[in-house]
C-alpha cells in the first residue's frame, strides 16, 4: 500500500514538474521585431514589424543569481580568490526560450552584458526573471533601469515602486528609442541596495550618429572620414577617438554576499565594500584578456576585463562610470593626462556652445555618475602605464594588498 | 652639481619654517628670470617621527632635503609634507636625485607629468613601483622631466602607494610658466596659467594620518603573514594643513596685505575628500591638476579630491571686508567636512582648520589692506579731504601727489583758520605739532595708503 | 526560519506601510499642498533660537538633535528656510538655549558683522550657552542659494542639526539670479544631510563623542529620510522636521533644484526620468562672461554630486518627446495637444498616434509599485488587481529622485527608506498649487 501511495505521488510530482517546465517556457516571451522563435536574434527580415521598425537592434538577457571569485589569489593560495555568491545579468540572446530558464539559472555575469547601441536604434531588450535557485525563498522580481535615459517613461524606467517589475519564469521587454550618445549604465533597481549591491549592475553606451555621415565631411575644419567615432556629435571632430573601453567602478561586501548565501539578514547598516573593482574585477585581474570561471559551478561569470591597450598616437576614449552603492572613487591617470568631453552622457558643452572639456588627471565619481575622458597618447612613449582610484585604501582585494581598482595603460608603438 | 646656490639655501630657510608642530605658513614668493635652466634637487627618503596634539608619535616616512647636493653626507630634515619643490619661471626641466633610507624599495612620481624613461617594476604579477625604483637602504636613483608642464603638482612614493604614499611620502611641486605673449609677470611676481598673473603665492597641502598603519609599519608587522595585510581598514584619526592639525595655539597663516593676488595651490595628498572653505570670501579657481580651467568659476569652496591640485586666485579689496575682519585681519579656512575638525575625537577645535591673518604692520588693530597710513599708527583714521591717504601721512595739501612748496602756502592758511586738513597728528587741532609733521613729510609724496595699494 | 511568505511580505510590506499611512491618516500625497515655491520665511528681520529637539526618521527612531528655531517655536531640522531679496539688510537674532556657546555663518555673504557678542567662535561672534543672545547683520548680496550654519563647535554642532537654507530672490521674480536663463515654473529645496545616531546619543548623554569615527546610519532630504519625504510640510507627526521633499511639474516646464549640501558627507542625487542642467554653484551662475551672458556655462547631467558646503542650483525639464509611442494614447485621428506633445510630423520628435511596439506582460508575472497607475499614459489610470497601487490619483509619471550611494536608501539597518523623493510630472490641466 505504502509504495503504491510514494509512487504515485512521485509520478504525480513528476508530471507537476514537467508542465512546470513546459509553462516556464512558455512564460519565457522575447518580443523583438523579425524574431520567428523568440530568441532575441531577428531573422525574418521581410516581417511587417520588423519593416515598421527597420533599426531595430535586440537582446535577450536573464535576471537571476550565480557566484564569482574575487582577485585575493595571495590569500587563497589557489588560482582564483574568495569564492562569493552573487545576484546579476546574463546575455541569453540566441538561445531557444525553452531554454532560458536552464541556461540562465544560477549563471550570473558580473559585471551584467555590456549594451553597445548606435544613435537612432530601436532596442528591444527582454529581461527574464530565472529566479534565485541557491536562494529558493526569495521570490524576487527584477527590472532593469537604463540609468540616465533621457525623457524616460515610468513603463520603462525600471523603478519598481512606481511602475512594473517582472516575476520568476516571466519575461518584461522594455523598448528604447535611442536618441542620445554618451555613457550610461544600467542596473537592477528592484530592491536597489540588495540587488546592485548583489551585482545586478552593467555598462552601457550609444556611439553617435556622426560616426556614420558620408566620407569626407566638412566639420567646421574637421574632415570626417569613414571610419571615425566620436564620443558626441560634437560637429568638430573634437570627441574624436581610436578606441574606446567601458570602465565601471563598484565594490562587493563579502560579509554581506555570505549572509545573502546563508539566508541571514541582511547587514545593511554594517555595509563596508572591501573588495572594489573595475569592471567587475580587482587588480591584477583587471588585466588578465581572457574570461573567468567560478570556482562554485564552472560559469564564467567574469566576461569584461580593465586592460586598456592603444597605439602610440591613437585617441582613447574612455567610458568611467561607477555603480558602487557605498563610496565614491577618485580614478586617476598620474602619467596620461585626460581630457573630459563628457559628462552624464551629454557633451560638456554650455547653452550657447562654448566648449566646457576640460584636462585633469582624476575624475571623482559618486554611484551613478558617469564621464567620457579622452586620453592623448601623441606625445605618450611606449610602454605600460597605470589608472588606478587614488583613495589609495582601495588599491586592496579586501585583506591582499596591490590589488582593488587598478588597471593597466598599454602604449604600443 | 648645485645650480644655484642660494636658491636652494632660500629653500632650505623655508623648510625650516615648515617644520614643526604649530607653526604659521609661509608666504613663498616665485623666481624670475634666472639664467639656468634646470631646477635640481637631492631628496633623501628617510625615517622620521612626528608629534600629534594630543601627545602621539607616529613613526612616519618623509623626504628630506640634502642642501650640499652630496647624498652620502645626509644632511638635511625629514619632513612630513616633504620639502616644497619649485621650477621658476625659464626653467623648462626638474632633476630630482632620490636616495632612499628606507626598508623596501622605494620611487618618487609627479602626479601628472612622467619622468623621461620612466619605467615600471612588477613583482608577484602586479606592480611596485609605477616608475624607477631605488633599492631599500641607500639605493639612489635619478628623475628627470624635460618639458615639465608648469603648474601646482603633488609629488609623492610611486611604490607601494597604497603604504608609502600613507606613511608620509609626499611633498608640493610648483612650476611656474614662461613668459609668453600672454602671461605678464607682475612685479615681484609669477604667471602659472595663461592670463592668470599673481603677486604671491601660498601651497595648503592637505593630508591625513591613521596611526594604525604606522605602528604596524614601525612594529615591522605590515605586509603578507602580518597582522596587518592590505590598507582595506583605513581610519584616519588626524587630519593637517601643511603637516599642522589645529590646535587653540596654531597660529594663523599670513597672506600680506590680501590686496595682492594670491595664487592659492591646494593640494590633498590624503585619500579622501576634503572640502575647503574660505569663510566669508569668494575666491576665482583657475586650475585643475596643474590645467587652466575653462570659464573659471568663482566659488567660495573647493572640492579637492584624493590626489587632486586646485589654484585659486585670492585678492581682496578694503570693501570688502567686514568690520570686524578690518580690524582683527584675521579669517578662516577649514574643511566643511567637518568630522574632520577633531584631532582624534578629543574635545575642542582640532584637525584641519587654520585662519588666514591680513598684514596690519602698525599694528593698530586696522588691516593694513584698509590702513590709510601704512606704518605709522592713525588709529583714528582721520582723511579729511577724502583722498584716501590718512591726515597722519597726507601733506599733500594740494592733492597734487606732492609734497613741495606749493604746499606750504596751504599749510599756513590751515594753521591759522585751523583747517583740519592741516591735522596731521590726529589731534583735531591744527598746531605746531603738525607743522613740525609736515617738516618730517616734506618732499614725500603722501601715504603710502592700503586703500591705493591695489593697481 | 524564513519562509517564502514572510519573504513577501518583507518585499511588500514596507510599500504597503507607506500606502496604509498615507491614506488612513488623510494625508493624500496628490492634490494636497505640495508647493511650487519653496517653503521658508520672508522679511528681513529673523528671530532663531539654538535649541534641543528630537527628530523622527524613516523606521521610526527617534534621534536627539541641536536645531535653530523659528520665533521660539520647535527646533528644526533643516532650520528655517530664510528668504530675502537681493539688496536686503538682513538681520538674524540668535539666541541660545543651548548648554554652550552657539553662533551662525553664513558662507557666501560677504559682510556679515554682529552685535551683543558673548564669545568668539571660530567661524563666528557667538551667543553664550544658557540664554545668551547675538544679532548678526549683512546685506543680502547676489541672487542665489546658500546655506548657513554653526560657526562654533563645528564639526559636534553641524553634526547635531545647525544647519539651514537661505535664499536671495532677485529683483526679477521667476528667476533664480539676474538673467532671464534662469527661469522656473516651479522651485524645490533638496537640502541633503545625514546623522550618526551613536554620535547623538553621546552628545545627549552628555559625553564627547569622537567625530573621527562618525559613521552616518539616516540620510535626509529636507530633515526627513525616506518615506517621510513624500509627505507634506507641516505634518503634524513631525514637529520638528517641518519641510517635505516631493516635488511636482507638468511637461516641459522648468524646475529650479536648490540642492544644498547641509551634512558632512557627498552624495551623488540622481533624477530619474530627465538630465538637469547645473545653472550656478555656491550662488554664482556658471557664466562664461560674467556678468553678462547668465547661465550658459552650466553642464547638463544625471546624477549631481552634493558636498558638504557646497550650493547648487540646476533647472530640470522633462519633454516626453521622441520615445516612440503616443504617452497620451491618443489614436492618429485624435487632436494633438501641443502643451504635452509634438504636433508637427515632420520632427523626429513626433509621436502622436503612435503605439508602442512592445506589450506589458501578463499581469500573473508583474509586481505593481505603489506608485504604478495601471496605465502607462500620462494622466490616465487602469486596471489593477485587488490591493495593487492605489497612491497615483491624477495618473502622473512618478519619478524618484534620490542619493545613488544606494546604501544610503536605508534608514539605519532597514531597506527602503533614506535619501529619496519623488518628482511627479503631471498631464497637461492637473492642478499644482
Amino acid at each position: 500500500m505504502k509504495r503504491i501511495h510514494v509512487a504515485a505521488i512521485r509520478m504525480v510530482l513528476a508530471s507537476l514538474s514537467l508542465m512546470i517546465a513546459a509553462g516556464a517556457g512558455a512564460d519565457v516571451y522575447v518580443q523583438c521585431p523579425g524574431d520567428t522563435n523568440g530568441d532575441g536574434v531577428i531573422d525574418d527580415f521581410s516581417d511587417p514589424e520588423y519593416l515598421a521598425h527597420p533599426n531595430a537592434v535586440c537582446m535577450s538577457i536573464t535576471g537571476g543569481d550565480g557566484f564569482i571569485n574575487m582577485a585575493d589569489t595571495t590569500v587563497t593560495g589557489e588560482a582564483r580568490g574568495r569564492q562569493l555568491y552573487m545576484f546579476g545579468f546574463a546575455d541569453v540572446t540566441g538561445v531557444d526560450p525553452l531554454d532560458v530558464i536552464d541556461v540562465g539559472t544560477t549563471a550570473a555575469w558580473y559585471p551584467g552584458p555590456v549594451i553597445a547601441l548606435d544613435e537612432g536604434d530601436e532596442f528591444f531588450l527582454s529581461l527574464t526573471n530565472v529566479g534565485m535557485a541557491r536562494r529558493p525563498d526569495l521570490d524576487d522580481p527584477h527590472t532593469v533601469h537604463w540609468h540616465g535615459r533621457a525623457n524616460a517613461t515610468p513603463w520603462d524606467d525600471g523603478l519598481p515602486e512606481v511602475s512594473i517589475s517582472v516575476h520568476m519564469g516571466g519575461t518584461l521587454t522594455y523598448y528604447y528609442q535611442v536618441n542620445e550618445p554618451g555613457t550610461f549604465m544600467y542596473h537592477c533597481h528592484v530592491e536597489a541596495t540588495e540587488h546592485m549591491q548583489m551585482g545586478m549592475l552593467a555598462n552601457l553606451y550609444v556611439r553617435a550618429a556622426q560616426d556614420n555621415l558620408p566620407d569626407g565631411t566638412n566639420l567646421n575644419g574637421f574632415i570626417h572620414q569613414t571610419g571615425n567615432h566620436y564620443a558626441y556629435n560634437d560637429g568638430d571632430g573634437s570627441t574624436y577617438y581610436d578606441v574606446d573601453f567601458p570602465l565601471q567602478m563598484s565594490g562587493f561586501d563579502p560579509i554581506f554576499h555570505d549572509a545573502s548565501e546563508s539566508t541571514q539578514p541582511l547587514p545593511f547598516a554594517l555595509m563596508n565594500d572591501t573588495y572594489p573593482m573595475l569592471n567587475g574585477r580587482g587588480y591584477p585581474e583587471t588585466i588578465i584578456d581572457a574570461p573567468l570561471a567560478n570556482t562554485e559551478n564552472g560559469v564564467v561569470s567574469q566576461r569584461e576585463d580593465a586592460l586598456i591597450e592603444a597605439n602610440v598616437g591613437d585617441k582613447i576614449l574612455l567610458r568611467i562610470s561607477n555603480l558602487s552603492i557605498t563610496n565614491y572613487y577618485t580614478l586617476m591617470s598620474p602619467q596620461i593626462p585626460m581630457r573630459i568631453v563628457g559628462t552624464g552622457a551629454r557633451e560638456l558643452r554650455g547653452t550657447g556652445g562654448a566648449d566646457l572639456s576640460y584636462h585633469t588627471n582624476s575624475v571623482n565619481l559618486g554611484g551613478g555618475e558617469a564621464f567620457d575622458a579622452i586620453l592623448d597618447t601623441d606625445d605618450v612613449a611606449p610602454g605600460t602605464y597605470f589608472l588606478y582610484t587614488s583613495n589609495l585604501n582601495y588599491l586592496s582585494n579586501n585583506t591582499e594588498e596591490r590589488g582593488g581598482i587598478m588597471t593597466e595603460i598599454v602604449i604600443n608603438p | 652639481m648645485i645650480i644655484r646656490a642660494t636658491e636652494v639655501e632660500t629653500v632650505s630657510n623655508k623648510i625650516r619654517k615648515f617644520v614643526g608642530l604649530a607653526v604659521a605658513g609661509v608666504l613663498t614668493l616665485s623666481f624670475l628670470g634666472l639664467e639656468a635652466n634646470a631646477a635640481e634637487y637631492f631628496l633623501r627618503a628617510d625615517t622620521t617621527t612626528v608629534t600629534m596634539p594630543d601627545g602621539e608619535v607616529i613613526h612616519m616616512w618623509g623626504y628630506a632635503e640634502d642642501a650640499d647636493g652630496d647624498l652620502s653626507t645626509e644632511d638635511g630634515v625629514v619632513t612630513v609634507p616633504g620639502p616644497e619643490l619649485r621650477v621658476p619661471t625659464g626653467d623648462s626641466t626638474l632633476i630630482v636625485h632620490l636616495k632612499n633610507n628606507l626598508p623596501v624599495p622605494s620611487s618618487l612620481m609627479v602626479l601628472g607629468q612622467t619622468s623621461d624613461g620612466s619605467t615600471p617594476t612588477f613583482d608577484g604579477g602586479r606592480v611596485l613601483s609605477l616608475t624607477d625604483e631605488a633599492a631599500s637602504g641607500g639605493g639612489t636613483v635619478t628623475y628627470t622631466w624635460t618639458d615639465i608642464r608648469p603648474g601646482t603638482f603633488l609629488y609623492a612614493s610611486g611604490t607601494n602607494p597604497a603604504v608609502q604614499v600613507q606613511m608620509g611620502l609626499y611633498g608640493a611641486l610648483a612650476a611656474d610658466m614662461e613668459d609668453g605673449p600672454l602671461c605678464a609677470p607682475a612685479p615681484g611676481g609669477g604667471t602659472c596659467y595663461p592670463g592668470i598673473v599673481y603677486d604671491e603665492d601660498l601651497i595648503l597641502l592637505f593630508s591625513e594620518i591613521d596611526p594604525a598603519l604606522h605602528a604596524a609599519v614601525e612594529a615591522d608587522d605590515y605586509g603578507p603573514g602580518k597582522t596587518m595585510t592590505s590598507t582595506i581598514g583605513y581610519a584616519p584619526k588626524y587630519f593637517l594643513i601643511n603637516g599642522v592639525a589645529k590646535t587653540a595655539g596654531s597660529a594663523p597663516i599670513e597672506i600680506g596685505t590680501g590686496g595682492d593676488r594670491l595664487l592659492i595651490r591646494f593640494l590633498n595628498a590624503g585619500l579622501q575628500t576634503h572640502m575647503p572653505v574660505i569663510q566669508g570670501f569668494y575666491m576665482n579657481i583657475v586650475a585643475d591638476d596643474g590645467f587652466p580651467v575653462p570659464y573659471p568659476p568663482e566659488q567660495y569652496s573647493i572640492m579637492l579630491t584624493a590626489g587632486k591640485t586646485h589654484d585659486a586666485i585670492f585678492q581682496l579689496a578694503c570693501s570688502d571686508l567686514p568690520e570686524p575682519i578690518k580690524s582683527t585681519g584675521t579669517f578662516a579656512l577649514y574643511d566643511r567636512r567637518v568630522q574632520n575638525l577633531s584631532n582624534a575625537g578629543a574635545a575642542g577645535d582640532g584637525g584641519m582648520m587654520t585662519a588666514f591673518t591680513l598684514m596690519d604692520a602698525d599694528g593698530e588693530n586696522i588691516a593694513d589692506i584698509c590702513d590709510n597710513c601704512l606704518g605709522v599708527p592713525n588709529a583714528a583714521q582721520v582723511d579729511t579731504d577724502g583722498d584716501l591717504y590718512g591726515n597722519v601721512c597726507d601733506a599733500d595739501l594740494n592733492n597734487d601727489h606732492y609734497v613741495n612748496f606749493a604746499d606750504v602756502p596751504v599749510m599756513v592758511r590751515a594753521f591759522i583758520w585751523q583747517d583740519l586738513d592741516g591735522d596731521l597728528n590726529e589731534d583735531n587741532s591744527v598746531n605746531f605739532g603738525d607743522i613740525a609733521r609736515f617738516l618730517e613729510l616734506y618732499n614725500d609724496s603722501p601715504g603710502p595708503s592700503g586703500l591705493h595699494s591695489q593697481q | 526560519m524564513k519562509t517564502a511568505t514572510d519573504t513577501a511580505l518583507r518585499h511588500v510590506s514596507a510599500l504597503r506601510r507607506m500606502g496604509i499611512s498615507i491614506l488612513l491618516l488623510g494625508w493624500i500625497v496628490i492634490g494636497g499642498t505640495a508647493q511650487a515655491v519653496i517653503n521658508g520665511t520672508t522679511g528681513v528681520n529673523f528671530d532663531l533660537t539654538a535649541k534641543v529637539g528630537y527628530a523622527s526618521m524613516g523606521d521610526g527612531a527617534t534621534v536627539y538633535i541641536w536645531g535653530y528655531a523659528l520665533n521660539g517655536g520647535a527646533a528644526q531640522i533643516p532650520g528655517p528656510t530664510l528668504i530675502v531679496n537681493e539688496g536686503d539688510t538682513v538681520t538674524v537674532t540668535l539666541n541660545n538655549d543651548l548648554g554652550e556657546a552657539a553662533s551662525i555663518t553664513f558662507p557666501g555673504q560677504l559682510d556679515v558683522t554682529s552685535t551683543g557678542a558673548d564669545s568668539q567662535g571660530y567661524l563666528a561672534a557667538e551667543a553664550g550657552a544658557g540664554g545668551g543672545q547675538v544679532e548678526y547683520t549683512f546685506t543680502a548680496g547676489e541672487a542665489g542659494t546658500y546655506q548657513y550654519h554653526s560657526g562654533s563647535n563645528v564639526a559636534q554642532q553641524v553634526e547635531m542639526g545647525l544647519s539651514g537654507a537661505l535664499v536671495v530672490r532677485p529683483a526679477a521674480s521667476g528667476q533664480a539670479y539676474d538673467h532671464p536663463s534662469t527661469a522656473f515654473h516651479q522651485e524645490y529645496l533638496f537640502f541633503l544631510s545625514e546623522f550618526d545616531p551613536h554620535i547623538h546619543t553621546a552628545v545627549e548623554a552628555g559625553q564627547t563623542p569622537d567625530m573621527t569615527s562618525r559613521r552616518a546610519q539616516y540620510w535626509m532630504i529636507n530633515g526627513r529620510s525616506g518615506p517621510d519625504t513624500f509627505f507634506d510640510d507641516g505634518i503634524p507627526w513631525l514637529p520638528h522636521q517641518p519641510y517635505g521633499a516631493m516635488a511636482r511639474t507638468h511637461p516641459g516646464e522648468q524646475v529650479l533644484m536648490r540642492v544644498i549640501g547641509g551634512g558632512l558627507d557627498l552624495h551623488p542625487f540622481h533624477t530619474h526620468g530627465q538630465n538637469f542642467r547645473v545653472i550656478a554653484r555656491d550662488g554664482r551662475m556658471r557664466e562664461t562672461i560674467p556678468g553678462f551672458s547668465g547661465a550658459d556655462a552650466g553642464i547638463s547631467d544625471f546624477t549631481l554630486t552634493v558636498a558638504p558646503g557646497q550650493t547648487y542650483d540646476a533647472i530640470w525639464s522633462w519633454e516626453g518627446r521622441g520615445i516612440g509611442w503616443d504617452i497620451f494614447g491618443h489614436a492618429p485621428g485624435d487632436p494633438c495637444d501641443p502643451a504635452g506633445e509634438e504636433c508637427n510630423p515632420a520632427s523626429p520628435d513626433y509621436d502622436h498616434g503612435k503605439v508602442s511596439p512592445v506589450t506589458m506582460p501578463e499581469q500573473q508575472f508583474l509586481t505593481f509599485g505603489g506608485f504604478w497607475s495601471g496605465s502607462p499614459f500620462l494622466g490616465q489610470e487602469g486596471p489593477l488587481p485587488v490591493g495593487e497601487g492605489g497612491l497615483n490619483l491624477d495618473g502622473g509619471y512618478f519619478y524618484m529622485w534620490h542619493s545613488h550611494n544606494e546604501e544610503e536608501l536605508c534608514n539605519y539597518d532597514v531597506f527602503p527608506g533614506g535619501l529619496m523623493t519623488m518628482m511627479i510630472v503631471e498631464a497637461p490641466g492637473v492642478p499644482i498649487p
